[in-house]
């Protein structure tokens, strides 16, 4: 299995009127065609920063500072203009959370299919009609004659997204980057679009990466989990480890936070995690997760932990040290 | 037998639009006793808002009745957006205020949903969503209510602050002997809170029962395949298929999807029916073990 992304040492900051504020911070990660990854995190924990850098789509305020992204072996970090576009156009497909705000509204879907074909190929409707048609029904739409005549506020939330997936899969992708594809959806209608993402990525040799703030959707359709804090991996690893074996505190205590249907009214107590979310405009010493953490030790609020691994299971955290 | 505090009977809203008319509520029959959360489940569309608004008033049903026992003495709503049901214009105190009349009192409730001194001049876009919640569920409790009705109160809030409003709600309701309606379509967060469990299909009630009963048991297809989407990281997970005919139904609205359909589910509306010690389902099909 070849590498379809590769990223290493990624570090991010923005310019705020703060000052400069890091939001990723020595973010690495690789995935492999066919393997799903999930990232995992609470809101501004960077998770879409990190899907904003990969896709070329930072605002102006914010700068790569070091590291780099391969997608597909050629180093995307840089790139501009004409070769950007190719790029994204070749290799990248993306869908987004909300997949109402993501059509034209005023376009019918097959004009907007349409019109991402044209971007690289001169064709007219009838030579590409087939291949469309083809391509939504592998994405479970069963009558595309008729989903193509139609406009987005026509269909339901779920056949919008089986469009999303469509529009991404058009140009044969090696890598599909799902952000959050499943929030704004339904739980029936998520478990159908996280069925089909799963069939996607093993029929077409996909890579993708999946983003989201549930570590139990995460459960359901990846191999491997990145749980993301403060704009750091704080940890990785298989999803069986991440559930029976979670080493960083924030893991194990995000675990405790979840209500669980094996679980009825007063079986279990939930452990909300103490303390606000992490903020980037008060950025301190040390460990992100410090202020929250119950083991904390005056070592962590000082030194930054370093990123560990054994076995493929790897966390940030000094707690086996200062103990 | 527990002393019931909301009785249900008949009710019915319909919303008119160019499309045609919407059947939000259908003829929905329940009572909620005094102490206990009633879980309401659904997918988007089913009415459970409908329901609950109709329930404290702020809509008013075609059919139906809703009483309340006498014994009861305010009722209030908890939103699902915090931002959207706070004025921005207004400090947390003055939020709060709105149903209480007395700042000090008002002081008071944000202390104990959470809130320290210093926030009641806060704006609404100096808070948390987290934070912001609690401000909705003091102004909840100012109008000192014995029922409240929870309308989706942690969706839109991160993991991390969801469980700390489930367990506030939990304490809130130990303290105060409050009733709760609690609507939400995430299954695992109502079987953490709910005594009972009422489960929404396009208007009618398809299933109400205990909550373990229901998510143990599920006697109705519908339940079993609202369960069957709930995602779990391991373990035996039930799979559950469901076809997805064109086909008009005038019996039961889950009757197009439904995998044991028969001839009568499409003509004839199958009202509820106890299996076991109240524990209800609206289908054809039951036998009582929970296999069809």
């Amino acid at each position: 299995m070849s590498n379809i992304l590769t990223i290493e040492n990624l570090n991010v900051t923005y310019r705020t009127l703060a000052g400069r504020r890091h939001v990723l911070q020595d973010v690495s990660l690789s995935l492999a065609s066919g393997q799903i990854r999930a990232i995992v995190g609470e809101s501004g924990c960077g998770k879409s920063t990190l899907v904003n850098t990969i896709i070329s789509l930072l605002p102006d305020n914010a700068e790569i500072e070091s590291g780099s992204i391969m997608i597909d072996g050629r180093e995307t970090v840089g790139l501009t203009g004409e070769r950007l576009r190719k790029m994204r156009l070749e290799k990248l497909g993306v869908v987004f959370q909300d997949p109402f705000s993501a059509l034209d509204p005023s376009y019918t879907i097959e004009k907007q299919i349409l019109e991402s074909i044209r971007i690289s190929r001169k064709v007219s409707m009838k030579d590409v009609e087939m291949e469309i048609r083809e391509l939504l029904r592998s994405c479970g739409l069963r009558n595309p004659e008729e989903i193509l005549k139609k406009y987005p506020h026509e269909l339901s939330g779920g056949q919008q997204q089986r469009i999303m997936i469509a529009m991404a899969l058009l140009n044969k992708p090696s890598l599909l980057i799902a952000d959050e594809p499943t929030t704004a959806l339904d739980v029936t209608v998520q478990k159908e679009i996280l069925r089909l993402l799963k069939s996607l990525a093993k029929k077409n040799d996909l890579a993708v990466l999946f983003v989201t703030h549930s570590l139990d959707v995460a459960a359901e359709i990846a191999d491997r989990i990145a749980v993301f804090y403060g704009g750091r991996v704080v940890e990785e690893g298989r999803v069986e480890e991440i559930f029976s074996f979670p080493l960083h505190p924030y893991t194990q205590a995000l675990l405790k936070t979840i209500p669980s249907i094996e679980y009825g009214k007063n079986e279990r107590k939930l452990m909300p995690i103490e303390g606000e979310l992490f903020s980037f405009l008060n950025e301190e010493e040390g460990c992100c997760f410090a202020p929250r953490c119950p083991y904390a030790s005056e070592r962590c609020f000082k030194e930054s932990p370093k990123y560990r691994e054994s076995h493929g299971h790897g966390f940030a955290c000094m707690l086996e040290e200062v103990l | 037998m527990k002393e019931v505090l909301l009785k249900v009977r008949n009710l019915s809203k319909t919303f008119r639009s160019d499309k045609g008319i919407l059947k939000a509520l259908d003829d929905v029959s329940f009572d909620v006793c005094k102490g206990e959360t009633l879980g309401v489940v659904g997918e988007s569309g089913c009415g459970k808002t409908t329901l609950g608004r109709c329930v404290v008033g702020l809509l008013k049903p075609d059919h139906g009745t809703i009483v309340f026992s006498d014994a009861s003495k305010h009722k209030q709503i908890i939103f699902q957006d915090p931002y959207n049901s706070v004025d921005p214009y207004w400090t947390v105190e003055k939020i709060v205020c709105e149903t209480c009349n007395d700042r000090k009192k008002a002081v008071k409730l944000l202390k104990e949903v959470g809130l320290t001194e210093d926030e009641k001049d806060s704006f609404p876009h100096e808070l948390s969503g987290g934070q912001l919640q609690r401000v909705g569920i003091a102004r909840a409790l100012g109008g000192d209510p014995d029922f409240i009705v929870c309308d989706e109160p942690v969706s839109a809030l991160d993991v991390s602050y969801q469980s700390k409003i489930i367990s506030l709600l939990e304490d809130l309701q130990q303290e105060n002997d409050l009733t709760y309606l609690f609507i939400s379509h995430d299954l695992a967060v109502v079987r953490h809170i709910a005594d009972r469990i009422m489960i929404m299909y396009k208007g009618q009630i398809m299933e109400i029962g205990e909550t373990s009963q229901v998510v143990n048991k599920p006697a109705h297809p519908y339940t079993r395949f609202l369960l069957s989407a709930v995602p779990a990281p391991f373990g035996e997970k039930k799979q559950f298929d469901i076809r997805d005919d064109e086909v008009v139904s005038e019996g039961c609205p889950f009757a197009p999807r439904c995998p044991y359909r028969k001839d009568v589910c499409l003509k004839n509306r199958r009202m509820l029916k106890e299996i076991y010690e109240g524990h209800m389902a609206a289908c054809y099909n039951i036998n009582t073990d929970g296999g069809q």
